[in-house]
């Protein structure tokens, strides 16, 4: 998962909480959806009418300078460390990773010559690089697969601290190597590079080639710095060698950005247009008035959260710039491992009588999602398959507002005739202290007491919450209901893997807060995982999240939409994975 | 007067010594978050969060992290490196002082040159009109948060947002030596929202002082020898009354530069109190701690040279 810009700030590690923005159940009709009428790769995103057009094709012109503003400021600008969901602004407009996502969410060949290879094992993945791609001034030299290779080597240099590698590249050699060579990476001439995985995963791993992670560093340029800690290609980022159509100018953390052309690009090489000559990016405004400064301004994009009024405002009555769509899940989890969610019928009847829709008002309404059916959202492909918004017909999530009946019908099958819990088990519910996490506590709570279940609520601030409560496997908290998770990338893998894989619990920094370890969930994980063909993987992944669903590890919450403000006559493009503005396709004019 | 000044240098030494360990304590040995998995960014495995956590020396005794901590600060004036964006935090803070500095002293000259007059009329205007028009404001200025007024401010004076588009808005802050004039104007705003509630105080505290005073029996000697008014307030009572304002201004001054936090988030000033603001949302320590130690330093340092202008200005006060 990377970090959305919203609220970053109060959150860490991998649950994650989205934007609060949203207009209090008021407002239109609309749920979520890419306003542009630029499909998604999904396909199922809803639209609300009249919103901004985010279309990667509005006539833009060469030229000018792109005025971007946040309330955030970037995190890591090196390609190795950066996973968040700004930087992967700068990220995509500076470097070429491998593949990357166009606007419409369609996997390009980025720096890659074309379409990976995959043995039919699917544990050796071959690409081949462009042969003219050039790094930026002073290096001045054309990029070979040796600096792919470094790239992948120092992804699991620990003074680089990537946050995603070890997750994704299951190559061989790579679980222990600290930055020196891999074994299982292989450059047999100067535009190819061979991956040697650990297991069938081709069809995944080369997903996740679209992550920054793979874009070429020369070390030459970068090695000296990666023996500090932390590197210095990351702490001087004007000092990297680019391949992208811009190259970082000036750089101020936490308080300006400025990137300018890179000289040695050349677009025949790429599908990007880059129209901008300029991209100027100031960080650290407040939200409230830089949303509405982009909303005043002709030519501004605000790339992080719009908080909840601006949202309203820009509903009512400055529709045409504004753009919602959806990111990621939010979800509260019941921990399996311990008693009384170690019931399956249990969890059941505590989903049943859940009110999500209480949930969605407590984030803000409509304009930030929809209740949620089952796991996967519908910013993924994989949506369509798990039967859309509609989900697999689950009677205990069929009433979004809650069923007591159904509720006191599982409540049976677990073992309660009376459907009242009559168990000796208290149950603790923790979650974040920051608004909305107290009242999705209370939701939670209400539901459990009108079962039966005698409750204790603990408030703490965020990073406690991941790091001694959720997050912490011994301390066996029964419900955390302020989880939420954003994809990687577009595979359903980085979706459901790390949060519900028994396989990925660890004891400390644990992502899957329910502990979840179902040997058939997580065989049925292991096989779509190795699945090459990508509609098919898209549908053992579906059926993934029916398993899922059905063994109720947590309620599943809302999907949640992120809205953006633009200034109305800029061209702004919307990046449909990464939910965020294109630097590459937006243009002043 | 020299060994006074040697004994309250030695005691801000062992103060600052004391906020430091207090600091390291706080943040390394009882934090609400792993400082190694906050280091090691989202999603690490275990295996580089160990390493992290050697790389940082988390794995030796405190004793040592705290003589390793204090050893960086002393001999390199190192606060080492911040958990969220990877960059040294003695150059972010010394990259950010020119803001703070520039938002600090315009604020102080524009409450000085409001407060200290305001206070002065109600005081010799007492119960007259004047008097309770000054001190109501006084009491609303006093009860606005400087973060409300910014936005109300911006919201109708700013020349993006602004009703009314008459000032420079938020995010144009530029450095005195790049540009004196857009410093100037896109410091007008912040310096009178920082300023508000300050010159109010100022001013309440002022008339409050100056009533006392124009009580005490010397005055009414100097009025008795026939001194012309003016004379016996600027000269006789004012220096008696001010002598509290120069201990409060200090103070504040020194507080203000250790990071107007509200202010320069509202304005998008990129100051040290933004920087302090960033570091406590992310739970960046080595920013936290940084910004701490620097404010603490500076209320310190002021505090310090208050002391010792009191004595100047009081001749009362003795140094033993």
């Amino acid at each position: 998962m990377r970090t959305p810009k919203a609220l970053s700030a109060v959150l860490v590690a991998c649950a994650v909480a989205l934007v609060a923005a949203g207009c209090g159940g008021g407002g239109g009709s609309s749920t979520s959806g890419n306003a542009s009428g630029n499909a998604s790769s999904s396909g199922a995103a809803p639209q609300f009418s009249g919103g901004a057009n985010v279309a990667a094709n509005q006539g833009q012109k060469k030229g000018g300078t792109l005025n971007l503003i946040t309330n955030e400021g970037w995190e890591h600008l090196d390609p190795g460390a950066s996973y968040f969901q700004i930087d992967y602004l700068v990220e995509y407009a500076v470097h070429r990773p491998l593949y990357s996502y166009n606007p419409a969410g369609k996997v390009m060949p980025d720096l890659a010559a074309g379409p990976a290879q995959i043995s039919k094992d699917g544990k050796t993945v071959t690409v081949h690089i462009k042969p003219n791609v050039k790094f930026s001034p002073p290096l001045n030299r054309v990029v070979t697969s040796a600096d792919v290779k470094y790239a992948f080597e120092r992804d699991f240099n620990p003074n680089v601290a990537n946050g995603y590698a070890a997750g994704y590249y299951l190559i061989q050699g790579a679980a222990n190597a600290k930055g020196g060579p891999i074994s299982g990476i292989t450059t047999p001439d100067k535009t190819t590079i061979v991956f040697h995985l650990t297991k069938s995963f081709g069809g995944t791993f080369v997903q996740s080639l679209t992550l920054p992670g793979s874009a070429p560093v020369p070390k030459e340029l970068a090695g000296p710095g990666d023996k500090k800690s932390p590197t210095t290609y990351d702490t001087s980022p004007t000092k990297q060698a680019f391949t992208g159509p811009y190259m970082i100018k000036s750089y101020q953390a936490g308080r300006s950005l400025t990137l300018v052309r890179n000289p040695n690009w050349d677009p025949s090489t790429d599908y990007r247009p880059a129209y901008a000559d300029k991209i100027v990016w100031k960080a650290g405004a407040d939200p409230n008035v830089a949303s509405r400064q982009t909303l005043a301004s002709p030519n501004l994009l605000m790339a992080d959260t719009v908080p909840a009024p601006v949202v309203k405002k820009a509903y009512q009555s400055q529709r045409k710039q504004l753009s919602v769509s959806p990111l990621g899940d939010y979800y509260a989890t019941l921990n399996t491992s311990v008693p009384p969610f170690n019931n399956v019928n249990l969890r059941r009847a505590v989903v049943a009588a859940a009110n999500r829709q209480g949930y969605l008002l407590a984030r803000g309404g409509r304009l930030v999602g929809q209740v949620a059916t089952h796991f996967i959202g519908p910013d993924n492909p994989a949506f369509k398959y798990a039967g859309g918004a509609n989900g697999f017909g689950f009677d205990f999530l069929k009433n979004p507002a809650g069923d007591m009946t159904v509720a006191k019908k599982y409540m049976k099958a677990a073992g309660y005739p009376s459907g009242k819990y009559t168990g000796n088990a208290k149950v603790l519910i923790v979650g974040s202290n920051a608004d909305p996490g107290p009242k999705e506590m209370q939701i939670v709570e209400s539901g459990l007491q009108a079962l039966g279940f005698k409750t204790t609520i603990k408030p703490v601030p965020q990073q406690t919450m991941y790091s001694k409560f959720c997050g912490y496997v011994k301390a066996h908290i029964n419900v955390c209901p302020t989880a939420g998770w954003i994809p990687d990338f577009q595979d359903p893998y980085s979706y459901l893997y790390v949060p519900f894989s028994g396989k990925a619990i660890v004891p400390v920094n644990n992502v899957n807060w329910a502990v979840l370890n179902d040997p058939k969930i997580n065989a049925a994980m292991d096989q779509a995982a190795s699945i090459t063909n990508d509609t098919q993987r898209l549908k053992a992944w579906a059926n993934v999240d029916k398993m899922i669903t059905s063994t109720a590890p947590a309620i599943p919450e809302i999907w949640s939409s992120n809205a953006l403000v633009k200034g109305s006559s800029v061209k702004g493009v919307l990046d449909v994975w990464n939910d965020d503005w294109n630097l590459s396709f937006s243009s002043p004019q | 007067m020299g060994r006074y000044i040697i004994r309250r240098t030695l005691w801000v030494i062992v103060l600052l010594f004391v906020v430091s360990a207090v600091t390291f304590l706080i943040f390394y040995t009882l934090p609400s978050a792993d400082p190694a998995v906050l280091r090691a960014g989202k999603q690490p495995n275990p295996q580089l969060i160990e390493q992290i956590r050697h790389n940082l020396g988390l794995d030796k005794p405190v004793y040592v992290q705290y003589y390793r901590y204090m050893k960086g600060i002393i001999l390199h004036f190192d606060f080492g490196f911040s958990y969220q964006d990877s960059q040294p935090v003695r150059k972010e803070i010394f990259s950010r002082l020119p803001a703070t500095i520039s938002l600090t002293f315009g604020a102080v000259v524009v409450w000085l040159l409001i407060g200290l007059p305001v206070g002065i009329i109600s005081a010799i205007r007492r119960r007259t009109i004047a008097d309770r028009v000054s001190m109501g404001g006084a009491l609303l200025a006093i009860s606005a948060p400087v973060y409300w007024l910014g936005l109300v401010l911006l919201y109708l004076f700013a020349n993006d947002i602004g009703l009314v588009h008459i000032f420079d808005g938020a995010g144009t802050y530029t450095g005195l030596t790049a540009d004196p004039g857009r410093w100037f104007g896109s410091l007008l705003l912040p310096w009178f929202a920082l300023a508000a509630s300050f010159a109010a105080f100022y001013a309440r505290l002022l008339r409050a002082n100056l009533i006392d005073v124009m009580g005490e029996d010397y005055i009414r000697t100097a009025r008795a020898k026939g001194l012309p008014e003016r004379r016996v307030i600027g000269r006789h009572a004012m220096r008696s009354a001010i002598t509290p304002i120069v201990t409060v201004l200090g103070l504040d001054i020194g507080i203000l530069l250790g990071g107007a936090i509200l202010t320069e988030t509202v304005f998008n000033i990129p100051g040290v109190g933004r920087l302090a603001y960033d570091g406590i949302i992310n739970a960046d320590l080595p920013v936290i701690q940084g910004t701490v130690l620097f404010g603490a330093l500076f209320i310190v340092v002021a505090n310090f040279i208050v002391d010792i202008a009191y004595a100047f200005l009081d001749p009362r006060v003795r140094y033993s």
